[in-house]
């Protein structure tokens, strides 16, 4: 059973407590009409595993990721690097080199983690602006830009990358420096690996050659050493020599078309970025800014009313609870007593208010002084 | 024997009034004080509460004119809380002798008794008492003089001193054949409340009334969540 108490003070209370449960809510919409407006621009990208390029950072061993999931996987890390953040930001031009400042010096370098993160940073490069900011200011911007931009498979292929920001141009500037310092990075890293490549293998074909050149040199010696031996039917061993140069032959071979595959690599890596990280739609410039539905706009207000609900009901049980006093029979259970009966609140008339001001003190007494008179009303 | 006037009348909320007088009615019957009188020998009835300014003189004042009233017999209301001398300022009883002159001897017992007119309603001030009144309390004096008002009334109704603030209130209400606790609603404690009946646990407590009762509570409210009242 509800106790009567808690219905008395619930009543007693409703004013106090629908007050904020109205003005919250209120509030809150008030201060999202009066907040900033947020223009949002969108690319899609599409993207396929690159061929031929070993690239350990897109996870390619993983069949259960597709190559929008791969790349969004990529592009999400490099996102939560400082470096590649900053380097957004310049490119948009929220942060840029003091003037004067541009003199070639010892750049800072800061490179994220997986794509790019071998290529040698020259030690004549410009500093980055970012080396200008002050520690709290360039936690600002790393915020601004995490805010700011949000990346996301969309299908297999597709990538979505979205961005906003308080100007409309802002925000589509966010979008092309996130896709060009991300673009900028696939390029460095496939440089890389084409580099590193080219290095083995030419390293690889210089011993093999050497090798070659001392087989050939052991045959054309045993030829010299054995001019009796017929070369048609030939001996063991002359069959043994020569099989060891055709083999070491085949090695140099696979070797140079090898160095020859990678420098066609290493000359058409725009082109082969280009087919695997097509822009398909471009940023753009925002007319208007993010229109919420009337659900998003309600959201809000309903939760603060909720909150304001909440804690109206604990303040009632608080007062609830914090009450001892005698109300009702029902705090006089368990008292070894008998109750009598209520003797109601005596209240002055009404209408005497409007006439008289005076002190209303005792007229209880003096309506029950009246009670031994049968006349006395 | 004197005559006293009752203070000006102010307007009073007319149905309110009527149900307080039905409420003091019911408080009447539900303890059983016409039943508990027996004949040739008048009940004493004692009004107290736990603390002051709970009601216990309003609820006094209406039980003994409520009594002389209905049952058309001679009553004795005694204001013996000699620290707020509640009922002089009601009844107009400022400078005349009181219980206090009694008890010092000064006074007589028919000297003191103040008819309301058109009454047949008594009422005794309490007067003017010592700084410690105490030992005058606890004398046989007021024995005695409680004893006179029974033999010469069918009911007395005593406005006795609150019970946890002094000691007196339990003295006085000893005297009594039942005794009314009146407890304030939304002011009185249930902790006040349990004290003051443990105090008078030497008494015999006809029950306790719970006054200044105004109901927050719609009775449509009432009735859909079956609240106990």
């Amino acid at each position: 059973m509800v106790p009567r108490k808690l219905v008395a003070h619930l009543l007693r209370l409703l004013p106090v407590m629908l007050l904020p449960i109205l003005l919250a809510p209120a509030l809150v919409f008030l201060l999202q009409r009066g907040g900033t407006p947020v223009y949002q621009s969108y690319a899609t990208i599409w993207v396929q595993d690159p061929a031929g390029i070993q690239q350990p950072s897109l996870n390619v061993e993983n069949s259960f990721l597709t190559p929008a999931q791969r790349q969004a996987s990529v592009l999400n890390d490099l996102l939560q690097t400082d470096g590649f953040r900053m380097q957004i930001a310049e490119l948009v031009g929220i942060i840029s080199v003091p003037e004067g400042a541009a003199t070639p010096g010892t750049s800072s370098g800061t490179q994220g983690p997986g794509l790019g993160s071998a290529t040698p940073v020259a030690s004549a490069t410009p500093p980055s602006a970012a080396s200008f900011l002050t520690s709290s200011q360039r936690e600002r911007v790393f915020h601004l830009i995490g805010r700011s931009v949000a990346v996301g498979a969309n299908g297999s292929n597709l990538l979505a990358i979205t961005t906003s920001y308080s100007d409309p141009e802002t925000a589509k500037a966010l979008g092309d420096a996130t896709i060009a310092a991300y673009d900028s990075r696939l390029q460095s890293e496939a440089q890389r690996q084409t580099v590193i490549t080219s290095d083995y293998l030419s390293s690889q074909l210089v011993v093999a050659q050497e090798e070659l050149t001392n087989r050939q040199n052991a045959l054309q010696a045993f030829i010299q050493a054995n001019p009796g031996v017929n070369l048609a039917v030939g001996s063991v061993e002359y069959r043994g020599l020569a099989a060891q140069v055709e083999a070491q032959l085949a090695i140099v071979n696979g070797l140079q078309s090898a160095i020859q595959g990678n420098q066609f690599n290493s000359v058409s890596i725009t082109q082969g970025l280009a087919a695997r990280f097509s822009v398909l739609d471009h940023p753009r410039v925002a007319d208007h800014p993010i229109q919420e539905s009337r659900i998003q706009q309600l959201m809000m207000p309903i939760g603060a009313m909720m909150v304001m609900v909440l804690l109206a009901a604990g303040y009632l049980l608080v007062v609830y609870r914090a009450d001892h006093s005698v109300l009702s029979t029902e705090d006089l259970r368990g008292l070894d007593v008998r109750f009598l009966g209520y003797a109601p609140k005596l209240k002055r008339d009404r209408r005497q208010w409007r006439l008289s001001f005076r002190r209303d003190r005792g007229h209880a007494r003096r309506a029950a002084a009246s009670f031994a008179s049968r006349e006395a009303v | 024997m004197a005559l006293v006037a009752l203070r000006k009348k102010t307007a009073l909320n007319q149905p309110r009034r009527r149900q307080f007088q039905e409420s003091i009615r019911s408080v009447i019957e539900a303890a059983g004080i016409p039943a508990l009188r027996r004949e040739n020998r008048g009940f004493v009835v004692g009004v107290t509460s736990p603390s002051a300014g709970e009601g216990k003189t309003t609820v006094a004042m209406a039980t003994a004119g409520i009594l002389s009233a209905d049952l058309n017999v001679d009553v004795a209301l005694v204001d013996s809380d000699f620290e707020t001398h509640s009922l002089v300022s009601e009844y107009e009883l400022a400078g005349r002798e009181g219980i206090a002159d009694v008890l010092a001897g000064t006074a007589t017992m028919e000297s003191v008794m103040h008819r309301v007119p058109g009454t047949r309603l008594d009422v005794v001030a309490a007067g003017e008492l010592p700084s410690d009144p105490g030992p005058l309390i606890r004398s046989g004096e007021l024995t005695n003089f409680i004893e006179q008002l029974r033999a010469s009334y069918a009911y007395v109704v005593l406005d006795l001193p609150a019970v946890l603030p002094s000691s007196s209130g339990r003295t006085v209400a000893g005297l009594c054949d039942g005794v009314i606790v009146v407890t304030s609603a939304g002011q009185t404690t249930r902790s006040e409340l349990e004290e003051t009946i443990e105090r008078l646990a030497q008494t015999s407590v006809l029950g306790v009334i719970i006054n200044n009762w105004r109901s927050r509570v719609p009775a449509w409210l009432e009735r859909a969540f079956g609240l106990g009242s």
